[in-house]
């Protein structure tokens, strides 16, 4: 669903080929950590080459690679069954989304787990609180997809519609 | 032969000390190593080394053309020698870009296996060139704001530079000047995307410019650091000089400060041969070894 290599992806989190997932979820955490803190020493707020947007930029990268890696590490096993909700129309809106999550009884934090998002990302999108998702279409695209495919919900109906919104937004700004 | 650049740091981060480790722990390791002070500014290769007053300066290559390698001479440790920096010169301003440019091209010539430059604080096109020269290239930063952001302006220089040098040499500076001057005609708004567009337009520059990038290996030392936790600030600082300023670089590791550094018995003593200069001895070899390991790959 994304289209970052893997190669890309361990460069960006500085994880080797033979890293653990445990090894990877403490990269991804420190990245975060470092990336996050405004105060941070290595950050030069200062230059253009570090204005929120690049930092903001940064940051769904590596989230974005932190999933690459997460999925190629679960790749192995295959997805646990999951009840499947049925619909009379499909949930367009953000807050339509969440009821069916709820209606199937699943945790955000389990989701987060299941997808390799972050939850603050997959609340956001469950909130449409466009502001709080990374500026970064591809990355919400991401996110979004793996978010559906996690409840089990068909990405591409529902899908374009939402990203139509998104955009909407973006282009609004 | 190799030429390592020390370069890019802050006034005062430790880019001299950090050459003089980096050549005495490369000539401990047998390896014969030539130290040359490029810092005309402030030339004090010889302090370290514990040379009160070197016999022979740069400012005779200048002055009165003597070759470089007669410049070389012998210090107390053995394996490294130095060519020293002109202590005396008056002003160094006198000193043209023509005649530096000239030095760095005899510095291929001298007999060694490495040659260390340590090239001083500043931005200066000819500090930007031996750097982009280098075989190894070394950046020194201390754990604090002022050194970090320092850093990043000088790699942003090195890669401007880098970028102006290939023009040159593909004959395209006056092509490029024109896209620049109708940068949003072309949709361009950043330094990134001028260059994007001047890839796909002339594939002889893409070509010269990876070529370029190639070379580029961005060695990071992290001086003068006073807890174990501040370690972690050489990997982060080189990590963003990836992701934001788009150049390779890594950390080749840290250097504890030294407090008694300066506590030699006498002044003729090399400032790392006593032994409180022990920690120092030890981090810098790691560093050394660090980087060679790094560039064993390379040819
Ligand atoms: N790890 C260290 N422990 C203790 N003292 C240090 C350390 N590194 C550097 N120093 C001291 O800090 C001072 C500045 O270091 P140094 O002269 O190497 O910096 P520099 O980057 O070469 O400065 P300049 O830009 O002026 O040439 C010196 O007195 C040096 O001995
Ligand atoms: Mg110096």
């Amino acid at each position: 669903m994304t289209g970052m290599e893997e190669a890309r992806a361990r460069a960006l989190l500085e994880v080797g080929p033979g890293a653990s997932l445990e090894e990877i979820h403490q990269a991804h955490q420190r990245l975060r950590r470092l990336l996050g803190d405004p105060q941070g020493l290595f950050l030069a707020p200062g230059m253009d080459e570090f204005s929120e947007e690049a930092t903001a930029r940064v940051l769904a990268e590596v989230e974005e690679a932190f999933q690459v890696l997460c999925r190629v590490h679960q790749g192995a096993s295959p997805p646990a069954p999951r009840p499947t909700p049925v619909l009379e129309v499909l949930p367009r809106t953000g807050v339509e989304l969440r009821k069916v999550r709820e209606q199937m009884g699943l945790t955000l934090a389990f989701l987060a787990q299941e997808t390799c998002v972050r939850e603050d990302f997959l609340a956001a999108l469950e909130a449409d609180d466009f502001v709080r998702l990374p500026p970064v279409s591809v990355s919400v695209r991401g996110f979004l997809g793996a978010y559906l495919t996690a409840l089990g919900l068909p990405a591409e109906s529902i899908a374009p519609a939402y990203m139509a919104r998104y955009e909407a937004w973006r282009a609004g700004r | 032969m190799r030429i390592w650049a020390v370069g890019g740091g802050k006034g005062g981060t430790g880019k001299s000390l950090v050459s003089h480790g980096l050549g005495a722990r490369l000539a401990d390791r047998g390896a014969s190593v030539i130290l040359v002070d490029a810092d005309f500014g402030g030339p004090n290769q010889h302090t370290y080394c514990g040379l009160r007053k070197p016999e022979r300066t740069l400012g005779q290559f200048f002055d009165e053309k003597v070759p470089l390698a007669d410049l070389v001479v012998e210090t107390r440790i053995q394996g490294l020698r130095l060519v020293s920096g002109n202590v005396n010169a008056q002003n160094t301003d006198g000193i043209t870009f023509a005649q530096k440019a000239k030095l760095f091209r005899h510095l291929r010539k001298l007999p060694a296996d490495h040659v260390i430059l340590d090239l001083g604080a500043g931005t200066s096109y000819d500090v930007l060139d031996s750097f982009l020269e280098a075989d190894v290239q070394v950046c020194v930063i201390a754990p604090d704001a002022l050194a970090i952001e320092n850093v990043y302006l000088f790699l942003k220089n090195v890669k401007y530079r880098q970028m102006t040098r290939v023009l040159s040499e593909t004959g395209l500076r006056d092509r490029a000047r024109e896209v620049w001057k109708h940068r949003t005609d072309h949709g361009i708004a950043t330094v990134d995307q001028f260059l994007d567009h001047l890839r796909a337009g002339h594939p002889e520059f893409a070509e010269r410019m990876d070529g370029a990038r190639a070379r580029l290996s961005i060695q990071l030392v992290l001086n003068q650091i006073r807890d174990m936790g501040q370690a972690e600030v050489g990997v982060a600082v080189s990590g963003a000089i990836q992701r934001f300023l788009g150049l390779p670089a890594v950390c080749a590791g840290h250097v504890r400060h030294e407090k008694d550094l300066w506590r030699r018995p006498n002044p003729d003593t090399p400032v790392l041969h006593h032994g409180a200069a022990f920690t120092l001895r030890q981090d810098l070899d790691a560093v050394a070894g660090a980087i060679l390991a790094a560039r064993a790959d390379q040819p």
